[in-house]
């Protein structure tokens, strides 16, 4: 053979040898078969003010304590994250009977995991636990001390809940959280005991929960993995390092701390539009903050692009109102260019507020946290510009600072989206809630949020939203900023056919989720 | 020696007294409270927070608060964290042997270290092995360990998955795997205590090496081995030893920044969240058992001058 011929013959079964064993690595990928024995290790922050620890869910006070209790409890009802809208869960069906009346049916054969029923009793007996005016979650959970009365049907599934208030139309997506979180009579703090895909086998305070999968869950044959091991992580970056370390398998993303897992091609990172939201809070009731003028002025200052790339890259929506562009029931089209960031709008808005440059202000932000610190920065640097002088401090507790003892004139915050959307104009912008600093604001919004939460469904809420955010934007009482990309960072041998986004504070449903055997 | 560790025993309690006072005072000087975390942050109305306040008890005068607080120290009943509602005796009590493996370990990581350098440099100073450990400890003092501890994490766990980036295994369930997941942490909080006795050690062997009886026994014939073991190094112990007690209160304050870092929770979390969520007993109990147990080995330390130098005894 010459030997032309032999170096060609070489060069083609190296390449067929390449070929063949790439897809067969490829292929193995591809083709990569669940394995049903798999844990899915979670990290998230375990020890900070976002979790409170408590698995109970009367004594969550934290709306973050979801990420556990939905798997140990399920909901009644689910937040479907891509259309916002509440779709079946531990309740195949729900009707507002009339704006006080709400009745659910819970799918037939339902137990909790200790063996009992989950019947139309348990149901009512654990929704009057929760709604006890000195549980904890009755006190951050304002819409169960609403519920009147809770009754049991004659068939062992359907429940009725009488409402004080014409309030119905909320609960479906109001019982696709905590509030939906129903937990066996012997279930307890430290041995919860609910109907969710997993149950509870042991938690280390602090470090670690570990759950199982619950065979006698309603959907069990779709659950995939054979259990979840939370575990402590204290910072993003730090979380990020250890996913691509191969230590975690996923955590809830934040963004341009996911820098260095975009390059490793071993992890992925899912996005998905959130609806929390990056803002000032405004006191409305200090001079010149009470001047609608002078607020108009301050979002027209505010470079709400500059202050999004700093912090998140290009993983973030500018914020023209208070709900993301994909919130339809709630957005407003044409508000999205209500106060393009221009100096020299500002300055016409300043002129016309009447009040005389340079003047200082207070602004507060949280302590220890650089992001946030790096949003006051850009804010100052912004109204500087238009002759206003920011004075920056920061508060370990801005809740007791800034909203309590009303010290500052504005705040660098961040607003968590609730399952409910009503409930972000009802902390906001409604009186008497530690959230609206000013309590001086339309007397319009609480007849609009009264209506919003009479009506059957979010669209059929439509018209009141459109006026209740007309009004908190055209009054300019906040100043929203972005809507941060939710994502979650996890490793490739994690799937899921429904990629719903994963987080702490989010609509998780880790029963959609799957580990191939790449794991190993 | 009875008279000396009763006497030393005693003289703890008004310390602990002090500490408290103190940082009792400190944690009061923070805005805010527990009450509106615990009512429900910002999904709590104004009313609400406060009834949660009456109820903990936190309305009340904070001298109140503080005798209330010190007639159950005494019994040794530390209260109830605010938010976990569980004893703060038996939550510290969890964590402990965590934070004492680390520290302990990192102590153990640094004497071993330490010692060997201390005497390459006390033998023959200022020359190479002495200009060495020098530079190197001097590098060792001067970097900080939550970036030593980023960087080990780095380099030894995401690029090269020699070592976990995270986590704690019980020694019980996994003796190997303990060591690798302590091993960073060790050398993270175990760098600057090697550094320090290095340096200590140097200073006092080289005056040790000086002196007549050192002289005297490497005139007399005695192999080197035995000139240091057994005579210069006993003479140079006391100050090392110092610096080992003191050492230990450094060691104990850097397992906040390590088990934040690396994710295990122990002591220093503990304190870190007690403090950040404004939980009082909480911050109080584990305070205080940091301040008694730094003191407490420092009372072993003296104990230990004593058995190593007669002299001490006497007096």
């Amino acid at each position: 053979m010459s030997k032309r011929l032999l170096v060609a013959v070489a060069i083609a079964a190296a390449l067929t040898a390449v070929t063949v064993g790439g897809s067969g690595i490829a292929g193995a990928q591809k083709n990569a078969k669940v394995d049903p024995d798999a844990r899915l290790v979670f990290g998230m922050n375990m020890a900070g003010g976002g979790f409170s620890q408590r698995l109970e869910p009367s004594a969550s006070t934290s709306i973050c304590d979801v990420s556990v209790g939905y798997q140990v409890f399920g909901t009644l009802i689910r937040r479907d994250t891509k259309t916002n809208k509440p779709v079946p869960n531990l309740a195949e069906s729900w009707e507002i009977v009339d704006p006080s009346t709400f009745t659910f049916k819970l799918r037939p054969n339902l137990t909790f995991q200790d063996g009992t029923k989950l019947d139309a009793a348990a149901a009512k007996a654990a929704l009057d636990k929760s709604r006890q005016p000195t549980t904890a979650l009755a006190r951050s959970a304002t819409t169960l001390q609403l519920i009147s009365s809770v009754e049991a049907g004659a068939d062992g599934r359907t429940v009725t809940v009488r409402l004080s208030q014409p309030v119905a139309g909320i609960l479906p997506l109001t019982f696709a959280g905590r509030e939906g979180m129903i937990a066996a009579a012997a279930s307890t703090d430290t041995n919860p005991i609910g109907a969710g895909p997993f149950k509870f086998d042991s938690q280390t305070v602090g470090q670690q929960i570990k759950l199982s999968k619950f065979p006698g869950y309603w959907d069990a044959k779709n659950v995939k993995l054979a259990g979840i091991d939370y575990v402590h992580t204290d910072t993003a970056q730090n979380a990020v390092n250890s996913v691509i370390a191969g230590d975690l398998d996923m955590i809830e993303g934040a963004g341009l701390a996911n820098a260095p897992a975009e390059n490793d091609p071993n992890v992925k990172i899912e996005e998905v539009s959130g609806a929390d939201y990056w803002k000032l809070n405004i006191n409305t009731a200090k001079p010149p903050f009470d001047n609608p003028d002078f607020r108009k002025a301050i979002n027209y200052a505010i470079d709400k692009d500059a202050i999004a790339k700093a912090l998140f890259g290009d993983h973030a929506e500018i914020a023209t109102q208070s709900y993301p562009s994909n919130f339809v029931d709630q957005y407003q089209k044409d508000l999205a260019n209500r106060y393009p960031y221009s100096v020299k709008k500002a300055k016409a808005a300043l002129k016309k507020s009447g009040v005389q440059t340079p003047i200082t202000v207070q602004g507060v932000g949280p302590a220890n946290n650089p992001n946030f610190a790096r949003f006051g920065e850009i804010v100052q640097a912004n109204l500087k510009e238009i002759g206003i002088n920011v004075e920056l401090s920061q508060s370990p507790n801005i809740l007791t600072t800034f909203f309590a003892n009303k010290q500052g004139d504005f705040v660098t915050t961040l607003w968590p989206a609730r399952p409910d959307p009503s409930v972000t104009i009802q902390r906001n912008f409604t009186p008497n809630q530690i959230t609206n600093a000013g309590n001086n604001l339309s007397p319009e919004l609480p007849t609009l949020l009264a209506e919003i939460q009479a009506a059957e469904s979010p669209a059929d809420a439509r018209a009141a939203y459109k006026k209740a955010v007309n009004i908190i934007v055209d009054e300019a009482y906040e100043v929203p900023v972005f809507f941060p990309t939710l994502t979650n960072v996890h490793r490739d041998y994690v799937t899921s056919n429904d990629w719903q986004l994963y987080g702490t504070c989010q609509g998780v449903d880790f029963s959609k989720l799957a580990i191939t055997t790449k794991k190993g | 020696m009875l008279t000396f560790i009763l006497r030393r025993i005693v003289a703890l309690i008004p310390l602990l007294f002090i500490v408290s006072v103190i940082v009792f005072g400190l944690v009061l000087l923070v805005p805010g409270d527990a009450a509106t975390r615990l009512a429900g942050g910002e999904d709590a109305s104004p009313q609400q927070i406060e009834e949660v306040r009456k109820e903990l008890g936190l309305d009340r005068p904070f001298v109140t608060q503080y005798v209330d607080w010190l007639e159950g120290a005494v019994q040794l009943d530390l209260g109830d964290s605010l938010f976990s509602q569980r004893p703060v005796a038996s939550e510290i009590w969890e964590r402990v042997p965590v934070t004492l493996q680390i520290a302990g370990g990192a102590l153990v990581f640094g004497l071993l270290i330490g010692i060997p350098m201390g005497i390459i440099s006390g033998m023959r100073p200022r020359g190479i092995g002495d200009r060495g450990v020098v530079m190197v400890t001097s590098f060792a003092i001067a970097i900080p360990s939550f970036w030593l501890a980023l960087i080990l994490i780095l380099q030894l766990a995401v690029y090269r998955n020699i070592l976990p980036s995270r986590g704690f295994v019980k020694f019980s369930e996994s003796p190997t795997e303990w060591f690798e997941h302590l091993l960073l942490p060790w050398i993270t909080l175990g760098t600057l205590t090697a550094a320090t006795i290095a340096r200590q050690l140097r200073g006092a062997l080289a005056d040790t090496m000086s002196s007549d009886h050192i002289r005297t026994s490497k005139s007399v014939g005695l192999p080197s081995t035995k000139v240091v073991g057994k005579h210069a190094l006993k003479n140079s112990s006391a100050p090392v030893l110092t610096v080992v007690g003191l050492q230990v209160a450094y060691l104990l304050g850097g397992t906040v920044v390590v088990e934040s870092i690396f994710g295990i929770a122990g002591l220093g979390t503990y304190v870190l969240t007690a403090v950040q969520q404004n939980d009082l007993p909480a911050i109080q109990g584990s305070v205080l058992f940091i301040a008694v147990l730094t003191v407490l080995v420092n009372l072993l330390v003296d104990i230990s001058y004593a058995i190593l130098n007669p002299k001490v005894r006497v007096e």
